[in-house]
Formats: C-alpha cells, structure tokens, sequence
C-alpha cells in the first residue's frame, strides 16, 4: 500500500495573510521533497469556492491518490475536503490535514520557527497519507419494525408516532393490559383531558392499528444482534417467542414507595398514599365512602409532601388538583404541607395561587420538619414558626386532621436491575435508565439502536412524555429509514489471529458492541469508534481504521 | 406540494429542528435575525467543576457546529420575515435580509479588519462569545463610513474581499410547506423591580450577564472595581412566579442554573461564600435533587425574597431580607448581587403571532393546539419549538424541538 501513491499537498495561505508568518515557498520545495509526493501547489484561500474546484480538477488531471491540505485546522477544513472528494470523487478518508495556521503561523512569533515547526507537520501528514486507505460507504439492512418494551403512555404513543411514519410497532408489556401507570390516575391533568380517557382512546387506537403489535403479559429475556437486526427473545405467559426488530424503545415507568422510615409512622385507614387516594377516586363509590358527607364532622384532610426526599412536579400536580376538587366538590377543609412547592409545570403555578385563593390552606416548613401523633380517631400534626415566622419550639401549632395524604418516593422499577444489562444500557446512580451524560439527552443510551424514553430515565410531567415520543419516533426514523442503517466508518477491526480472548475489550467497551466467538466480535453497527478496546487490548489486535498503530506511529515519525 | 421548511429562530431549537428537518431529506430555510447563530445559548458557559454537572451548553454548541456541514440546508442570518401569505397549501415568504456588510461566506477570520480600523474600540469586530461560529459585524454608529466620512479601510485591507460597505437591503422571496417557529424566550428585564437596584449600582448583576462573563473571561470580577467578589448573592424567582409584574409561572429553569453556577463559583473560589435567596426551590429532571442536596452542603440557602438592595459607603451591596430563625429583618453586606432573570416570551412574539395568525396563551408564549401537543398550533401548517412556546431547559428544548421536526415531516408527508 505504501508503493505508488501520488499525493498532492495543498497550501492555503488564508488569503494571503500567511505570507508573514510562514515561508510558504520554502514550504512548497520541502513538500515536493517529500516522498511519493508529486505535485504541490499554493492557493490562495481554500474556504473560497474556486480554490475547492481546483483542487478537484489537479486530482483529475494529475490522477492523485492522496491529499494534504496546509492550512485551517481540521475542523474547518472537513467541509472543504467533502466539497473536493464529491467533486473529484476521491475518498474523503484520502485527504488529510496539516494545521499550519494556528499551530505553526500563529502560534510561533518567529517566521523561521514557525516554517520549521510547518515542515515537521507536514511531514507527519504525508507520511499518514501515505498509509490511508479509502474506507467506503457501509450499509446494513435494516427492519423497519420496532419493539417497544412498556405498553404505558409514552410506550403507547411512540408506537403511533412510528407506525404515522411508516414503521411497524411492537409493544410489550409485562401486566396482562395495556395502559401502565395512568391506569390507576385519577387526577384530572387538565380540564379537558381526563387521564382515564385519554389513555383509553390511545389503547383504542393502538389497539385498531394494523401496524402495531401488542402482546401483553410478556417479558424480554434475551437480545441477541444489533440495531437493523435485533433479535428479541420473548415469553409470553411461559411460551417462548423470537422477535426481529429495527430498534428498541425503552418505555416502563417507575414505581412508587411509600419510605416508612421517613415519616415514622406506617399507613392505616387514616393515613394513605397518594396512590391509594388516587385508586379511590377512579371509583364514585368508594369516593363517596370515602369523602361524601356521612363522616359528620370529619372534615379536614391534610396532604404531606417532601417528607421523603424532595417532592416532584408530577405529586405536586397531583396533589394541587386533587386539593381543588376536594375542596370544592366535597367541601374539606383542605391542608397541604410543604417544604418546597414544586411548580416546574406549565400551569402549576397558576394552580397553586389558585388553590390559596380557594380556601386551601398551604403551610411551608423549613428544617424544622413536622412532629405527628397518630391515632385511631385522629391525627394530629405539629408545624413550628407559623405565627411569628420564628422558627421556634414553642411557637409550635398543631393541626387537627382526620385523614392524611402521604407523599411516595418515585423510584426505579425492580426490574430495571435485570432489564438494563439485558439490554446492555447503563443506569445512573438513583438506578433510573440511561446514564446521566447530557450527550445522551433526551433519549439516546450507550448502545446504538436502543432508546429510553419517558419516566424510566427520570420521572416527568405528561406532555413531556408526549414530547418525548415525537421525538424517539423521529430518530428511530432517521436510523432506519429505507431499511438501511449507516455503520460508522472509522470504527474498530480485530486481527483475529492476535487475540488471546481475554476479554478486556468485551468489559471496557462502553456501547456493549463486543462479543466473542472463538475471538472478540466487534459489531459493526454497534462501534461508534471511540478506541477504548483499541487502545487497551493488551495483545495489540484491535485497531480503528485510519487510525493503525502503524499510521500514528508514521505520523509521529516513528518507523 | 413543498417538501420545505422554514425555521425561524437559529437558536438551540431553531438549529436542532433544521438539523433534524435536513437530515430526513427537507429542504430547510433557516432564518435569524441576529448576525450570529446560537441564541441564548451562545453566551452560557460551561459549568464544569472537576466533574460535569451535566448543563448541556456543549451539546447545544455542538449542534452549532453540525450546523456548517448540514446538507439542504441555507441560512439567513441578519433577515427577519417580512411577509407571509399562505398559497397552494404552503406559505409565500418575503424575508429582508440587513446587510452585514461582510460576507460570512468569504470571510476567514483574519483580524486584519479589526486591527486596521481607525476608531477605538474597533467598529468591525467578532461580537463575543469569540466561537467560529458569529460572524463580523459593523457597528454603524460608530463606524466613520456610516458617520459620512471616507473611510473604507477594512474594505481595503480584507484579502479576501469579504468587507463591502455598499451593501444595500434586499429581500428574498421563496415558498415553503410548513413553519417552525423557534424564537426562544427573552429574559426578564431586570430594570422593572427598582428595589433590586439593577442599573443604579453596577455590582446588581443578572445571571446571563455572569454566564457571558465566566464564558468569555472565564473568570469572575466585580464590575465596580474589577476585584474577586467574597460574598456572592443570588437572588431566584427574579421576575418569576411573581403576580406583580404579570408573570404568574416559574421559569423552571432558574433553580437549575443558579445552583450550577453558584457550585461553579465556589469552586473556583472556595474563599468566597454563596448564598442564594429562594422561595421554593424547584428540583426536576435526571438527579437534580441529588445536585441540591451536595448544593445545600457548602452555599447558604435563605428563604425569603429580599425587599431591597442598597449601595453603602464602602462601595459594598446591602441586602435587607427577614431571617426566618431568628424573625427579624436583617440588613447583609454583600460584594455581588446575582439576579436569577427568569424566562420571559420573545420580544417578536407579538409581531409573529400577528404574520403567522397565531395566538398566544395567557403568559405570552405562543400558544401550543392544548396541554399534550405542544408542538402544534391552531394554524395548520405552523409548529412551536423550544422556549417560545414555554420555560424549558436545553435538553427539554432539544427533545421540543425534534418533536417538532417530526410534526412538520408527517404534515409535508400527508399532504
């Protein structure tokens, strides 16, 4: 390979403000010193349009198989060097960079050294163009299916974004129905979308869609391939299926928790979750039970949050709207006890100052937390600095209450444990999906072709979700569209009769891409070439393309 | 029918919609009316302490840099819509591009123009943040050129013929399919709560004005005295879920940022203290609350909204506020006064809602079809990305905006 090239080196002299700083024409006789190159020209600015066409046309008519541009550095270049390899249809991996202009003309007052220090760049990039090699366009097919593990909301919905663009859908979900979380929400989210109905209409509509797929009570056990190709081995209340798909979409919720050891008391008929609120009021009987007049004078409920840990904008929204229904359709006396009052949501603002204005009384606490004395006839919760705003002992009010609401903790679901390295996705430290890395964000994860989406990478408010599903289905398009996936080019190859199998790469490699079969499998739509294995493989058997050990070494000058 | 797009806003949104638009094969027009791309986000920094801390401002300048090799994509900085009318299922658009007098294209950031100019400071320069990205712009009233005289230097000396100060307004007119509107948020005006003394004392800053000085400098001073402040003050919820000026949300964002500066402050100078006035704080997304809880750690959290903000003699800030444990009001001295500016809409809302026949909902943001398709408007053919439809951070503006590619892509794709 490192026999008849014939590389050309182009220096630009940034429209002539070069001159000063670098001996350009001394530059130029030491590149045509150099070997296997055959032609040196000096232009005059390179981000012009002509100067690119030339260059193209010296390719043609010189029939060069290499190229060296002297001038920005490689990032400004990039675009110059496609806009010459579409026009001369050379590989856009022949042409290589010499960054003459900030780390040599600008960096070294002397003209002299500056021209010394140019000569040693271009020496090192020619001596890599020498030993590039043209890497071509890969495409893999693809499937233009998805699966999709969660059949709530943000699951829901992102099967109807995707199967609007095309793609075919599979949703699976572990309960033996659709509908996940907001199943059991009672909450009117706004006054024109109930949960329970748009939930129900979007079942419906899935449900109707010849694109999608449903299977319910089943689970994800094994994935095998890479994104075009995924093979999802599935059971379904114990019969064992295999799935193709395209891409996969992570959409489970999250659980939540009551943290006993956080209030120091435990639940009773008295005291209950905001769950358990929210199941009652999905039903009038039990609502009526509940809350309807038959009680006398029982009549104050108190809702607790940020006693767990800090409080969310969805039991915030929750509780703000369960308040103002409470208050106004069953006339409680309606008491809600805060640390901070999450308002981070459209609206929430607005709903806080409107439950005040109704009547409901909003008490903040401070370090100071709250004492209670719990009983079977009533509660009773002690809130210090309310008069005075001195938060003292002694300035403490007692609060009589006959049914309390207690905030849970929204936690990550059990089985994200097992389903994150099945998947072969990281978890950040709470053990919510997807690592914290805002590179990833919104819904990108460490393995190619997999996406987390909605509240399992962290809780968030429902037009969020909805956001969120616009925006996957619209990835997931832009990957498998055509039913070809793109493999990234400069990615990582094993010399198979080098490696020992001792599976560094396999526990280093960060997108999961590596397997092995008698050597290590590098996966070519799973690399994202980022050279961790190359780097560490004890053995030297993994290198990236056009980026050898023996062209780095070539162009730091060691042979 | 046009399988193109206009976007108008080159902001995080605007930049993120085109380039998601542009990679499914839509042609996209991209308008600014800045001569730079970036919006808001081109004069945050970097809040990296010795770790992350996950503000996102690489990835929003990441995507400017996507941007330069995006396929179908042209951009019209310094233009603003000046027409709109719908025709054939699309929209007719008349954009003024202002002329820049230099040429973006040609230029190649040589300096030569900036060093040769007569006035001081120079009125052709690179506005910060210095990114490859902004282009040179001329300041008019400050250039002799545009004060009558005859100079034209930078014109002369420019080796790559970019500088041409006899450029003339033009319009261009051309068709597209469907809208985005991107025009992000405008922060707000910090001279309308007098008390704070924003404008009156120079030490009163806003959390942007911190941001673009921490970018640029990469350091912090005193505007008074060009010192290191020892007792920082930030004051949140500045303009933010505050009926008094009209703005009955919370900016969701402030907390956030406050407290990623503030740790960014204390870590640089770990001799300083940082105490930050809140009324809530407001913890959301991927591990914020365990963000506060290290926060709460090593800077003051007071709760109470000061009432004033003084100079004294010593050319020291004096803020009164009640301290809650003790229940009293207590006058501090403080070196800097931070204010957490919160998110305000655009100041071109009202004039787009009017050309795109929009509305607006009853904080002033453009107004979204309901509560769960934010993206959409009542206008068919016109979609919402980003901060202009509400408070949103970049990551929540990112996912917005792709969203919003993907409802302009199925709309070209039914009709």
């Amino acid at each position: 390979m490192t026999e008849g090239k014939r590389i050309g080196v182009f220096l630009c002299n940034c429209g002539g403000s070069l001159d000063a700083h670098l001996d350009l024409k001394k530059l130029k006789q030491y590149c045509q010193g150099l070997p296997q190159v055959v032609y040196v020209e000096e232009l005059r600015t390179f981000c012009l349009p002509e100067d690119p066409q030339k260059i193209a046309s010296v390719i043609k008519k010189e029939n060069l198989s290499g190229v060296v541009l002297a001038g920005c550095p490689q990032r400004n270049s990039e675009s110059i060097a496609s806009a010459i390899a579409r026009e001369s249809h050379l590989s856009q991996h022949l042409i290589s960079f010499a960054n003459i202009r900030e780390q040599c003309a600008w960096a070294y007052p002397q003209r002299e050294t500056a021209t010394l220090q140019a000569e040693k760049m271009l020496a090192s990039a020619v001596a890599r163009n020498i030993r590039l090699h043209p890497l071509e366009e890969e495409e893999l097919s693809a499937e233009k299916s998805v699966l999709i593990i969660g059949g709530g909301i943000g699951g829901i919905q992102t099967a109807l974004e995707l199967s609007r663009m095309g793609f075919g859908a599979t949703i699976l979900e572990k309960k033996p129905h659709l509908g996940g979380l907001m199943k059991g929400t009672a909450a009117p989210f706004d006054s024109v979308i109930q949960p329970l109905e748009l939930i129900s209409s979007r079942i419906e509509t899935a449900t109707k869609d010849p694109s999608i797929d449903i299977l319910t009570s089943s689970e994800l056990v094994k994935l095998e391939g890479e994104p075009g190709r995924y093979q999802a081995h599935i059971k379904q209340k114990g019969k064992k299926k295999t799935l193709t798909a395209g891409a996969i979409v992570v959409a489970t919720g999250y659980l939540v928790s009551f943290p006993q050891e956080r209030y120091g008391f435990p639940l009773s008929q008295r005291v209950i979750t905001q769950s358990q609120l929210s199941a009652i009021l999905a039903d009038e009987k039990k609502t009526q039970a509940l809350l309807g007049g038959a009680k006398g004078k029982e009549k104050n409920i108190i809702f607790i949050l940020g006693m767990g840990g800090e409080s969310t904008p969805l039991t915030t929204a929750f509780t703000l709207k369960v308040s103002s229904l409470i208050k106004e359709k069953y006339n409680w006396n309606v008491f809600i006890i805060y640390n901070n009052i999450k308002v981070a949501g459209e609206g929430l603002e607005a709903l806080f100052r409107q439950c005040r204005s109704q009547g409901i009384i909003l008490l903040r606490y401070d370090e100071l937390r709250p004492g209670f004395t719990i009983s079977k006839e009533k509660i009773g919760i002690r809130l210090g600095g309310l008069l005075t705003s001195l938060e003292k002992e002694e300035e403490e009010v007692t609060i009589p209450g006959h049914l309390m609401v207690v905030e849970e903790r929204i936690e990550p679901e059990s089985d994200f444990e097992n389903l994150a390295p099945l998947l072969g996705i990281n978890v950040d430290p709470q053990g919510f999906l997807q690592k914290d890395n805002p590179h990833l964000f919104p819904i990108a994860t460490n393995k190619a072709g997999v996406f987390v989406m909605g509240s399992c990478h962290h809780p968030m408010l429902l037009p969020f979700i909805m956001e969120e599903a616009a925006a996957t289905a619209l990835h997931i398009a832009e990957q498998l569209s055509e039913g070809k996936i793109r493999v990234f080019k400069e990615r990582a190859m094993v010399d198979k009769g080098k490696c020992t199998l001792c599976l560094t790469c396999i526990r280093l490699c960060p997108h999961n891409a590596i397997s092995y079969d008698r050597a290590a499998v590098i996966s070519e739509a799973l690399c994202q070439g980022c050279g961790v294995c190359a780097s560490e493989c004890p053995a030297e058997a993994i290198e990236i393309r056009n980026y050898t050990t023996h062209q780095l070494m070539a162009e730091i000058g060691v042979s | 029918m046009d399988k193109s797009v206009l976007v108008i806003g080159a902001g995080v949104a605007g930049i993120t919609t085109s380039l998601e638009l542009a990679n499914s094969g839509v042609q996209v027009v991209l308008v600014e009316k800045s001569p730079g791309l970036g919006g808001a986000v081109a004069s945050y920094c970097c809040k990296a302490t010795d770790q992350c801390n996950k503000c996102s401002v690489c990835v929003a300048n990441q995507k400017m840099e996507e941007l330069w090799s995006a396929p179908n994509l042209s951009l019209f900085t310094n233009s603003v819509i000046q027409k709109l009318a719908r025709s054939d299922g699309g929209f007719h658009i008349t954009v003024t591009h202002k002329p820049s007098y230099v040429d973006d294209d040609k230029c190649i950031r040589c300096q030569l123009c900036t060093e040769k100019c007569p006035t001081t400071p120079s009125s052709i320069f690179l506005p910060p943040p210095h990114s490859s990205l902004q282009s040179y712009v001329i300041d008019t009233d400050r250039c002799l050129h545009f004060q009558g005289k005859k100079c034209n230097l930078c014109q002369e000396v420019c080796p790559a013929g970019a500088v041409d100060l006899s450029q003339k307004e033009r319009e261009e007119n051309f068709q597209v399919g469907a809208i985005v509107v991107a025009t992000g948020f405008s922060p707000f005006d910090p001279t309308r709560k007098k008390r704070y003394g924003y404008g009156a004392y120079p030490d009163v800053i806003t959390a942007l004005e911190l941001e673009e000085q921490l970018r640029i400098e990469g350091k912090l001073s005193r505007p008074s005295d060009g010192n290191q402040p020892k007792q920082i003050a930030f004051i949140q919820c500045f303009g933010s879920r505050d009926a008094h000026v009209g703005n009955n949300y919370c900016s969701r964002v402030c907390c956030t940022y406050t407290m990623r500066l503030a740790n960014l402050l204390k870590f640089k100078h770990p001799d300083s203290s940082v105490t930050i006035f809140y009324m809530d704080i407001q913890t959301f997304g991927k591990e914020f609350e365990q963000f506060y809880q290290q926060c709460r750690q090593k800077i003051t959290f007071i709760r109470d909204m000061p009432s004033l903000i003084q100079q004294d003699g010593n050319n020291k800030l004096l803020i009164t506020y009640q301290d809650r444990k003790e229940g009293q009001v207590v006058r501090s001295n403080f070196d800097l006064a931070v204010l957490s500016v919160g998110l305000c809409p655009g100041e071109d809302t009202a004039k787009l809602v009017e050309l795109l026949g929009l509305q607006t909902n009853e904080h002033g943001f453009f107004k979204s079809l309901s509560p769960l398709q934010t993206n959409e408007t009542e206008a068919e053919g016109i979609f919402l990305a980003g901060t202009c439809q509400g408070p949103r951070d970049i990551s929540e503006s990112i996912a917005h905006s792709i969203g919003a590619a993907e409802k302009a892509l199925a709309y070209l794709g039914a009709e």
